[in-house]
């Protein structure tokens, strides 16, 4: 991800995020990116996630 | 959102767009955010989810 | 040919030995071969299969030992549901070689019950693209006049059932996707209440808002095949562990002592309907206040406020499912699909929660709305059908659907048809229910349906 799409994105989000603040941020999202990268994994698309919509029925 | 922030998003969401497909999603996506802030009315701090977390995984 | 037959009177018929499964498929095959090139409902016939379940039906029917009302009964089911050995396609490019190694749960049922597996049918590309051109098979097209739209994603089913080429058919239903090509198919489809009917093995649009449900001519076929495909499923994290109930079992009781709500807001603020469906609407009002029930009227949120929450939560899901086809085979897809969900890059996980939390609130107003009521009735879709070539791309972000609330709220909802239009093709009405009061919805429904005229007219092209 190169700086100017950083700063987009940061931007696109509404953060307002100081200059000097902007590396220390950048990093700490890096590792986030590979958290979730490992996260996602391989899976088929069928598999359901681990939360549910519940309805109770009338009573 | 700028056009350049709105790219900036789906390049880093890794779709290979090209500039006539940003242009046109970019020309819908405030209709897309008027839907956003319609489901982000004031809700109370604590306000629950429509899904459940369950610890008895089936 | 022969005439059309309803499930019910086909049923009839078999069980007293009037009517050969054989001669009812032949003649489903027959109508196939005469109309589907206009129609694109089908996107594989599978004929071998179909006459080898017909002849074991005609075998059971000779012994004796029929399994129920749908045996022998010819159906279609809408190519998201998996098929064990038979091409699986969403109508996409990227699985257009798909062949599933097992049925899906409720293909499964269907077959269990004796069914007549007549092919796979036309549908939305994943349950969600479409009308679109850009596909390797063409969008199926509305009986009622091949030039206008069946509406989807269960689109196939639709034009199929409409057509008298199958009697019965799966669709599947996240926002609307059973009702809307049922309201402009003039067809009776009902989504079932969230967990009443297995997803398993159906591709997933969205996991949280899909519903499998049947779409028939009539109110009481809908009841038959709902019967059979309703059940708990341990293995579909959203299934309900509950019994089922007699689908059938308020069928010609009448509507005397129900509390009946009408959402006028919805079909006169949120998004006016025809004349004729407000027409049609308006009838239905008159007859259930006629036959003893009671009518009043119901205020929820915005109609607007129910399709945001649900294609915020929609767009959300469904790009996680096809995340990993979209960074590596985005043009694959066609370009109705491809685009309405790329927006949904642009979505924060907080957009995402607040949806759902938003959801619960929707969820909870709509529970305290119907606490008096019995049912709900509003408006399905806006109108007839448009011309194919008229369905605008950003439709869904443009103006609100009828549907979607009670993907949202999750409760069982019914289209059924309420006449026609100054066109010609059929309007609509929506009867919906309290969680897995399915048993009421058809009670009204039918007897709005065997009231009023409009189940003997089929579309001129198929008749």
């Amino acid at each position: 991800m190169s700086d100017v799409s950083f700063e987009a994105r940061v931007r696109a989000v509404g953060l307002r995020v100081a200059a000097d603040e902007l590396p220390k941020l950048q990093a700490i999202v890096a590792d986030l990116d590979r958290a979730a990268q490992t996260v996602r994994g391989q899976r088929s698309y069928a598999e359901e996630p681990l939360s549910a919509f519940r309805l109770k029925p009338v009573t | 959102m700028t056009k350049e922030e709105f790219g900036a998003v789906l390049d880093r969401a890794g779709l290979k767009l090209s500039d006539a497909q940003k242009t046109e999603l970019f020309s819908v996506y405030p209709l897309l955010q008027a839907m956003v802030a319609r489901a982000h009315p004031e809700m109370p701090r604590e306000a629950e989810m429509s899904i459940m977390f369950n610890a008895e995984v089936k | 040919m022969t005439g059309f037959l309803t499930i019910a009177e086909a049923a009839s018929q078999i069980a007293a030995k009037k009517l050969s499964p054989v001669e009812l498929t032949k003649t489903c095959l027959d109508r196939v071969k005469t109309l589907d090139s206009k129609l694109n409902s089908f996107l594989l016939v599978t004929e071998e299969r179909a006459m080898a379940d017909a002849k074991a039906a005609e075998a059971r029917m000779m012994s004796g030992s029929l399994k129920g009302k749908l045996d022998g009964i010819p159906i279609g089911h809408k190519d998201i549901y998996n098929t064990a050995g038979i091409r699986t396609t969403a109508h996409s490019k990227l699985l257009e070689n798909n062949v599933p190694t097992e049925d899906s749960v409720v293909v499964q049922k269907w077959a269990d019950a004796g069914t007549v597996l007549m092919g796979k049918l036309a549908t939305h590309e994943f349950a969600i693209g479409g009308p679109s051109f850009d596909l390797p098979w063409p969008p199926a097209r509305n009986p009622w006049n091949p030039d206008h739209f069946t509406a989807g994603s269960s689109s196939g089913t639709g034009a199929a059932v409409a057509a008298g080429l199958v009697l019965g058919g799966t669709g599947s239903d996240t926002g609307g996707s059973i009702r809307g090509p049922s309201a402009l198919c003039g067809l009776a489809g009902i989504k079932p209440t969230y967990g009443l009917c297995s997803r398993r093995g159906v591709l997933p649009l969205s996991n949280t808002l899909d519903h499998t449900g049947p779409m028939t001519w009539t109110v009481e076929d809908c009841a038959l095949m709902l019967q059979a495909m309703a059940g708990h499923d341990p293995l579909d994290p959203g299934s309900a562990n509950r019994p089922v109930a007699d689908m059938t079992a308020g069928l010609g009781k009448g509507v005397k002592g129900l509390r009946i709500g009408v959402i006028r807001h919805f079909y006169e603020e949120d998004n006016p309907v025809s004349p004729a469906t407000r027409k049609g609407i308006e009838g239905a009002i008159d007859f259930f206040r006629k036959s003893g029930a009671e009518v009043v009227d119901v205020k929820v949120s915005p109609m607007m406020d129910y399709n945001a929450a649900g294609w915020v939560i929609l767009s959300a899901e469904a790009y996680t499912i096809h995340e990993p086809w979209f960074k590596t085979r985005f043009n694959d897809y066609g370009e109705l699909m491809r685009d309405r969900l790329a927006l949904a890059a642009t979505l924060s996980a907080s957009d995402y929660v607040q949806a759902t939390r938003r959801r619960r609130e929707l969820c909870l107003e709509m529970k305290a709305a119907m606490a008096d009521l019995d049912l709900i009735i509003t408006a399905s879709a806006p109108g007839e059908a448009p011309k194919i070539t008229e369905v605008p791309k950003w439709l869904m972000l443009q103006k609100p659907n009828f549907t979607m609330a009670f993907n949202v709220t999750g409760l069982p909802a019914l289209s059924v048809c309420s006449g026609y239009g100054e066109g010609g093709l059929p309007v609509s009405l929506q009867i919906v229910g309290k969680p897995f009061q399915e048993a009421t919805v058809f009670q009204a429904g039918h007897a709005y349906e065997t009231a009023h005229d409009w189940r003997s007219k089929r579309p001129a092209l198929a008749a």
